[in-house]
Parts: structure tokens; sequence; C-alpha cells
């Protein structure tokens, strides 16, 4: 009977409780990690909303522009505008990488390089892990795991001298390119708040029978504007 | 400890929105190059116009003039403001016109500081008019012969000085 409900009874080997340990360790890593990167981004996007309040402050706060459209189209063009300032630097990064990959690859007459390849490429100085190896364990395991093999050490090699300039180049220009891009979207989405936030009008707890000596006001001026002469 | 579980909570939250925000970012990437492509040509274009993608815009020239316009209006305000305040103030006129309102002359301060000589000698006098009136009140409460030894004794003294 025990023997037909493998998955409910199976006891686990050392060597599951290893894995398992060890895979519990990396979810934990992971999420420490990404959750890490989510609040930086989050801090850095805060951090670049408050300047879209410097850019548009003045010209508002004078009275300058007195309708949301002219505001957005303000806001818009200052906000593109510093964000091509706070790009540029990163898009020559970028660009210096495809051009050197261009020459690297028109002198070697070979058109498929691939720059981080562990190979012949960056990914030469890294520790990688070959996740499609043997699977473990016999048909009754509840949990199978492929193995996973060690590919590469790190090492230098003549052949991949392209992939360690390029390599760097696409990762700090993408990493540079990718904040920017996350400062743009914060301060064009504190530009619409604001837009709508500044010019907004609201009859909250307005009561137009309530409201007397606004109507008084507004019959004292339309009769002073009739009869000018009344208060001369 | 409740802010553990909080930070544990931001974390799981942070762990889900991630990838959303990533995806967005990577979509807003695409747009973001374009908008660069745009800002590229607009650049070379204003470059041959003699202006830079940074300089004012029409707003802003707008707002310098504005505030400029107070500037200016605020410091005449102020120089008016001084002239009124100047007059009250200096008791020599000729002063403010030589060194400007508000810096008084050196001549100024001695001038000054005669005038305070001159009040602290005032009282010295006042005091030898009252001795003199004294020593005359004196001189006629005197019998004849009192009056011949007190003129002797004034008339000894001046030869000696």
């Amino acid at each position: 009977m025990i023997n037909y409900l493998p998955p409910l009874l199976i006891s686990l080997s050392d060597n599951d409780k290893r894995l398992i340990f060890t895979l519990l360790i990396v979810i934990i890593v992971l999420l420490v990690l990404i959750a890490f990167l989510g609040y930086l981004l989050v801090r850095i996007m805060k951090w670049q909303s408050k300047k879209m309040d410097t850019l548009i402050h003045d010209v508002v706060y004078y009275r300058i522009i007195t309708d949301r459209k002219h505001l957005m189209k303000y806001g818009r063009a200052k906000n593109w505008a510093l964000f091509f300032k706070q790009s540029y630097i990163p898009i020559l990064i970028i660009i210096v990488g495809v051009i050197i990959l261009i020459i690297h690859d028109s002198i070697n007459d070979y058109w498929n390089y691939n720059p981080f390849s562990t190979y012949d490429g960056f990914g030469t100085i890294f520790w990688t892990w070959k996740f499609s190896g043997e699977f473990t364990g016999d048909q009754y395991d509840l949990i199978r795991f492929q193995k996973i093999v060690l590919d590469n050490t790190p090492h230098l090699i003549d052949i991949a001298w392209a992939g360690y300039i390029i390599g760097p180049c696409f990762l700090v220009g993408g990493v540079w390119y990718l904040i920017s891009i996350s400062c743009l979207l914060a301060r064009t989405v504190l530009l619409i708040k604001r837009s709508r936030e500044i010019f907004e009008k609201s009859l909250d707890g307005f009561r137009q029978n309530e409201t007397n000596q606004v109507q008084q006001n507004v019959n004292e001026n339309s009769n002073s504007t009739e009869n000018p002469t009344e208060l001369e | 400890m409740a802010n553990f579980f909080k930070n544990i909570g931001k974390g799981i939250g942070y762990f889900f929105a991630f990838p959303g925000l990533i995806i967005g970012i990577a979509i807003y990437a695409v747009f973001g190059l374009l908008v660069f492509i745009f800002q590229f040509f607009k650049l070379v274009y204003l470059f041959f116009t003699g202006r830079t993608l940074f300089s004012d815009l029409k707003e802003d020239i707008e707002l310098k003039a504005l505030l400029d316009k107070n500037n200016t209006s605020e410091e005449v305000e102020n120089v008016e403001d001084n002239k009124k305040e100047e007059n009250p103030l200096s008791l020599y006129p000729s002063d403010s016109i030589v060194y400007g309102a508000g810096y008084s002359s050196p001549i100024f301060s001695d001038k000054k500081e005669e005038s305070s000589n001159e009040q602290n000698n005032k009282p010295e006098t006042l005091e030898n008019d009252v001795q003199e009136e004294n020593s005359q009140n004196i001189e006629e409460d005197m019998t004849p012969i009192e009056r011949e030894v007190f003129l002797d004794e004034e008339d000894k003294e001046g030869g000696e000085m």
C-alpha cells in the first residue's frame, strides 16, 4: 500500500535536504537583492521627481504660466532637455562599445560574435554554472533537480580583448541609461500630477445658497460696471 | 519588532513590484531613445540658429524680464527712502552732498565734539557770572572800611598775577 503513494510518504535523503537548504538560501538572497534594488530605484525616482518642482516652480509661482496645457508643454521641454543632458554620456559609452564591436567583427570577419561569451568574451572573467546537466534521483523522487555543473572559472584570454572593453561599456552604459530613464519617468509622473493639482478648482464644501456674501459681491461688481458714475 | 515585519513586508512588495517596474522602464527606455534622437536633431538645428538646447525658453525670458522690472522698481524705492531719511538726520547738509547719503565727514564729528565742548564750557561761564554777581552783592553789603580792605586785597592779587 505504501509503495503506491510515493509522493506523499517520501523520505528525503541527506543530499536532498542539503539541496533544499541551499535553494532556500539562494531564494532569500535573491529576495533581499531584488527588494534592495527596488528600494534603491524608488528612492532615486523620488529624488529625481523633486527636480521637476525646481524646473517649473518659478514660472508657476510668478504666474507666467496659468493653464494646464501650457504647463505640460513647458515642463515637457524642460524635462526632455534635462534627460538629454543626463543620458548623453551613457549613450556615448554604448556607442563606443558598438563601434568597437563593429571594428572587431570586421577585422575577424565574424559577425556573430557574442561579447558576453564565456569562451571568448567578457564572461571568461566570471564563474559560470551550467544548469542543463543530468537529472538526479529515480522516478519516484518528489524533487528532481538538474545537476548544476561549473562551466567556467575566471581566466584571461587574448582573443577576448574586445569582450573586456565592450562588456563593461554595455553594462555601465545600460545601467546608467536605465537610471536616467527611470528619472525621466519619475519627473513625467510628477509633472502630470502637478499640472492637475496646481490649476485644480475644488467645490468641496461649497453651497451656493449659503454663500450670500459671494453673491452680494458679484451683484455689487455688476452694478458698479453698469453704472460707473455712481462710484464717482 | 513591528518595524522589522514592516521592512519584510516592504521587501516582499518591492519583490513583486520590481519586475513590473523593470518592464515599465524597459518600455519607456525605447520611448526615451526616440526622445533622445529627437532632442539630438533639435540640438543640431538650434546650434545653427545660435542657440542651445538649454537656453532660456520664452517663459523664462518673460520671467527674467518681470524679475528685473521688480528689482529695478525696488532699487528706485530704496534710493527714494534713503533720500527721505537723509534730510532729518543730517545736521550739516553739505556733508551729505560731499560724502553721500548716510555718511558723515570727519568735520562733522569734530564739529560735534566742539559743540559738546562748548556745552561743557557753558556751565563754567555761568558759574563765573554767578561768582561775579555774588562778589558785587558782597561789595554792596560791606561797610566803607571793609570795602577799602577788600579792594586792596584784590589789587594785590591782580599785581601778583
